[in-house]
């Protein structure tokens, strides 16, 4: 991505306000939605799916209703993308928000200590 | 033009050939380019023919070796790339119609490592738009229209790099050069029945090439030898200034990479096999077969105890991989996908999977490389009991080509530690084992520890030479599509 420049995010930035309001809202959906939570985590497989590369969590989520929090998210999505998808993608990138919402719950099974710090190793010159 | 038999020989044969002026670089790569143009399109295997600088190169080498000063193993040999490595000499697209016009003015620094060893570029190979960091679920997703292997043209040759596997598969280039974020080397070499080398995470520089995942992504050689695999890294890996993240290798040069190289420090003799639990009970009956052929002739050939079931440190490695490859894909590609040219791409799925991926929270992402730690150091300890880890390349034969990949098999369910090895980065290796449905290829994988390419290298060349499915050939007819195993 070399010859790439970084993003002005000046649209983003003309939405701000109506956004922060919103963040709230999903705030407190994300905090009323344990149940959710709890029956992503039933069904956490074992093992290590096969999926076409590279994987994509998203096909693990097809087919199932998306939950509060994934609903909650496909609004951020809709006011920031909306006016770009048509009605059946927008239904797509709901499935692939509940995808998003299913791995997070997953990842959040493992428990890290404090000292457990990310992969990468950022060094000065 | 040259014979096929010439032209599916190993590099260390052409080289053999090359050297003694048996045959010249000119007419080798004359032989290939006349491939790629024939049968090249119909595959849907090229994304460009750099017929006018291939031939230069050609000549200058022919010019060099005639003058004795020969380079090495690849001198003289023909080859082709991924389109994802920037190239001064033809567009590099990125298998995505929003770069169909995207121009470098510089070479990678694998493909200028390759030229310095002598080899001859000689085509931008098809691949799956932005390495299906999008989340592509079929196989017409790239503008170059969906890649076949050429083993049977109705089903699909892998991804992401597809043309690298069908082109190297067909003979229309000695080797090619792959990327792999997360099974794009292996899979295209299990569905068209080459072989294929992820290297160690860092051990090639990716200076040039398309980022999808800074963490995961690597370049690796698809050859139809495994030996050949290791001549193409030597000339390629090493560190480069341009990528931070590259290093010299940690090559055990020993004669005989296994000698010392065994579980724990064993020798040859206690060379362990561990059999990934999961990974092949389920799988398609044939691939399971020819899975369990080929522990046989492994047990035979490089004197391996073969432990069955064994299973991998228990993480949620899907969830990682599939979070880590959307946060920094979406961030690799956010501004394609925040003007919504993502819309551009040809895969319908494609069009819309970058949305949800920017809305990956910076905690689930740092969670998921918080993990990485603790998973390197279970694979580690995994590997002071284990010399190498084997499963089936794929659990199916080719999907094909006019179905999603949902539809393709879903009655077949088998775990794969592709995920799970590239999120440690460790290498791997795919080699062809047999045929399958629809006389589609088959293949095993071996996955070593962190720098043990020259191991994997080793043991599949070990298993090629008790074995022929590397040399089959397959039979293109331009005019039907139709192809046929040529016993």
């Amino acid at each position: 991505m070399k010859a790439r420049k970084p993003t002005d995010d000046s649209k983003s930035r003309s939405s701000r306000t109506s956004r922060r309001r919103f963040a709230k809202a999903v705030a407190a959906t994300i905090a009323a939605a344990p149940l959710a939570s709890s029956l992503v985590k039933a069904q956490r497989p074992t093992g290590t799916k096969e999926t076409p590369a590279p994987p994509n969590p998203q096909t693990a989520a097809q087919g199932q209703q998306p939950s509060p929090v994934a609903e909650a998210y496909a609004e951020v999505a809709r006011r920031r993308f909306g006016d770009h998808l048509t009605p059946e993608q927008f239904e797509q990138v709901k499935k692939d928000l509940q995808a998003n919402v299913q791995a997070a719950e997953r990842l959040s099974t493992v428990k890290l200590n404090n000292s457990d710090e990310p992969d990468f190793i950022f060094s000065v010159e | 033009m040259l014979s096929e038999d010439i032209l599916y020989s190993s590099i260390t044969e052409l080289g053999r050939l090359l050297r003694a002026g048996r045959i010249s670089p000119v007419e080798l790569t004359e032989s290939y380019l006349d491939r790629l143009e024939r049968f090249g399109k119909s595959l849907g295997a090229v994304a460009e023919v750099m017929r006018a600088s291939a031939m230069k190169e050609a000549r200058e080498a022919e010019r060099e070796i005639k003058r004795g000063r020969y380079r090495g193993p690849l001198h003289g040999i023909p080859y082709g790339v991924k389109d994802l490595l920037a190239t001064r000499n033809a567009k590099t697209t990125w298998g995505a119609e929003p770069y169909r016009n995207q121009q470098f003015d510089y070479d990678a620094t694998v493909v200028r490592r390759l030229r310095e060893a002598g080899a001859i570029l000689i085509a931008k190979l098809a691949m799956i738009e932005l390495a299906g960091g999008m989340g592509y679920n079929q196989a017409d997703a790239a503008w170059t229209g969906p890649c076949s292997t050429p083993w049977n043209t109705g089903y699909w040759s892998g991804g992401s790099s597809s043309g690298p596997g069908a082109a190297t598969a067909a003979a229309l280039v000695s080797f090619s050069i792959g990327s792999e974020t997360s099974g794009s080397i292996s899979t295209p070499s299990a569905f068209c029945g080459v072989t294929g080398l992820r290297p160690t995470y860092g051990a090639v520089s990716r200076h040039g090439a398309m980022a999808l995942c800074w963490t995961l992504d690597k370049l690796g050689p698809m050859c139809r030898y495994a030996k050949d695999c290791e001549i193409v890294l030597r000339a390629m890996a090493g560190h480069d200034p341009l990528d931070a993240s590259s290093q010299d290798p940690k090559y055990d040069e020993r004669k005989g990479a296994l000698a010392g190289r065994g579980a724990g420090g064993r020798k040859r003799s206690a060379l362990r096999i561990a059999v990934m639990k999961e990974s092949y009970e389920k799988a398609q009956p044939e691939v399971r077969a020819n899975f369990l052929r080929s522990l046989e002739v492994l047990k035979q050939a490089a004197n391996a105890e073969i432990v069955m079931d064994v299973k991998l440190p228990d993480f949620p490695y899907g969830a990682a991989v599939g979070t880590i490859v959307d946060a920094e894909g979406a961030s690799a590609f956010r501004e394609l996908i925040e003007s919504h040219q993502v819309q551009q791409l040809r895969a319908p799925r494609d069009r819309v999977g970058g949305y949800s991926a920017m809305l990956v929270t910076a905690v689930d992402y740092l969670h998921a490389m918080r993990l990485r730690a603790p998973m390197r150091r279970a694979w580690k300890e995994m590997f002071s009991k284990y010399s190498l880890i084997a499963a089936p390349s794929r659990s199916t034969v080719a999907y094909p080509i006019d179905k999603t990949f949902e539809q393709a098999y879903p009655n077949i369910n088998a775990s794969s530690p592709i995920g799970a090895s590239n999120l440690v980065g460790v290498p791997g290796i795919s080699i062809p084992n047999g045929f399958g449905e629809n006389n589609l290829p088959t293949g095993i994988q071996l996955i070593g520890p962190a720098w043990s390419e020259l191991l994997l290298t080793e043991i599949a060349d070990k298993y090629q030479q008790s074995t022929d499915w590397h040399k089959r050939r397959p039979t293109i007819n331009k005019s039907e599509g139709r192809v046929q195993n040529d016993e």
